[in-house]
């Protein structure tokens, strides 16, 4: 295992009752890189992005950041990481409806204490980075599916995270939307030298990214280590 | 590094280059009506030297036409009354005449833009013997399918590359590469799934 991977998972399984979603899957991820995970509808590629991200514990295996052993931490460690470590973008539904747009970028940022004034500031900039700026007074349910997703990749870049987990972030864009989306996450990501890990199943997604793992029955095929 | 780096990607119009050779005589031609023209840049009679360099900059980035295509092509017009010749210069050299587009060749023009193109077919695929080969050999045919995917996204990144750095044009020209290609992944993906019962039918 190398020891200088931001992120590492070492043979994860995990079952749901009787279906196995994992069944010894590994992935490494260095900082800043941006690593696409690819494979069929069922093969466990959310499964595998939410026990690399720690938000599930998987039945085996092991999932280290920046050389900490995930898995052996306490449930509060664990939150406290993903809020300030880690940022993420899903396809849908993750926004707080009842919140404007704005108060959602700022969301992260007051959750760890910040002002108010201060945590919009900065949610402002971001929703003007990732040329939203004009809904930050609306709220979701005032915007469309590509100025929400925008959105919410604003508010995961709010807080400056070492990794982004986006989970078919583009899923439910048309491509002009999807390619934007794309574009300015991947922008801003390499800009604050942020890794991502990027579940896709389309290719044209995919080919934003620095390198592919291909997901097949719970097992993952990482191309570009299996070649070398 | 990679395999691909380095070689440019072949993006050439399929397009029948004597085609849009004219289309560019049309931008020149001095008694056409350029009211209705998508541009009315370049109104004057081209050389063909001035022909080559303007396709080159908006369709042949990645192949530029050789001098003897142009004069190829211009011949032919030339026969065909599609295009005249508008003026001589004195001297030497095959790049004395000005061009200028008929009444006959902007008709063309016109009958040609408006007569949609043929679709490709796709029904030769290379891709497809070689996984059917590969099964009738014994041979592991979804390594095959696993690394032309690889070979694909790797075309499909210097692509995205690229068309972040470009302008509009350059980002239709690889958009349109990389639908093809992420058609061919899909399936790719499609036949990796379909290989176990695919293999039955073949040692059928
Ligand atoms: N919370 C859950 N409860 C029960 N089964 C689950 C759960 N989450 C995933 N599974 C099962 O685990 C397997 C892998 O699911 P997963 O969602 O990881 O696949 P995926 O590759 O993300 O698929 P898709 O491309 O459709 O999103 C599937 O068989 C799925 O039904
Ligand atoms: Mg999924």
């Amino acid at each position: 295992m190398s020891g200088t991977s931001l992120l590492v998972a070492d043979d994860l399984r995990k079952s749901f009752g009787a279906t196995p979603a994992l069944d010894g899957a590994s992935m490494e991820v260095d900082a800043g890189e941006i690593v696409a995970v690819m494979g069929p509808s069922g093969s466990g590629k959310s499964t595998l992005l939410h026990c690399v991200a720690g938000i599930v514990r998987p039945d085996s295996g092991r999932v280290f950041y920046g050389g900490r052993e995930i898995s052996l931490l306490r449930d509060a460690e664990r939150s406290a990481l993903r809020r300030g470590q880690f940022g993420f973008v899903f396809q849908f539904g993750q926004l707080v409806p009842e919140l404007t747009c704005l108060e959602n970028v700022a969301l992260p940022l007051r959750l760890e204490r910040m002002r108010r004034r201060a945590a919009e500031r900065q949610a402002a900039q971001w929703l003007e980075r990732l040329e939203v700026g004009d809904v930050a007074g609306k709220r979701p349910g005032e915007v469309s599916g590509g100025q929400g997703q925008r959105v919410a990749v604003a508010r995961a870049l709010v807080t400056s995270p070492k990794v982004i987990f986006a989970d078919e972030p583009t899923g439910a864009l048309d491509s002009l939307n999807g390619e934007r989306v794309m574009r300015l996450l991947t922008a801003a990501a390499r800009e604050t030298h942020a890794a991502v890990v990027l579940v896709t199943h389309e290719a044209r997604v995919a080919a934003y990214s620095d390198r592919e793992i291909v997901v097949r029955d719970g097992r993952t095929r990482d191309m570009a280590r299996a070649v070398s | 590094m990679g395999t691909g780096a380095g070689q440019e990607p072949d993006l050439s119009l399929t397009t029948p280059r004597l085609y849009i050779v004219r289309i560019d005589v049309v931008y020149s031609a001095p008694h056409v009506d350029r009211t209705d023209l998508p541009r009315a840049a370049g109104v004057q009679p081209r050389h063909g030297y001035d022909l080559k360099r303007a396709y080159d900059e908006r369709f042949g980035r990645s192949r530029p036409l050789h001098f003897g295509q142009v004069y190829a092509t211009l011949s032919r017009l030339l026969k065909n009354g599609l295009v005249e010749v508008d003026g001589v210069e004195p001297g030497g050299g095959p790049d004395r005449k000005r061009y200028a587009i008929t009444d006959a060749g902007v008709t063309d023009v016109s009958r040609w833009l408006a007569q949609p193109e043929k679709p490709e077919p796709y029904l030769q695929s290379t891709l497809y013997a070689k996984v059917v080969l590969a099964l009738m050999t014994g041979r592991p045919a979804a390594d095959l399918l696993d690394s032309q995917r690889a070979e694909h996204l790797r075309l499909m990144r210097e692509l995205t590359r690229r068309k972040s750095d470009g302008d509009l044009a350059e980002q239709l020209i690889c958009d349109h590469a990389l639908f093809h290609l992420e058609a061919d992944l899909r399936w790719l993906e499609l036949t990796a799934a379909r290989l176990d019962d695919l293999a039955k039918e073949v040692s059928a």
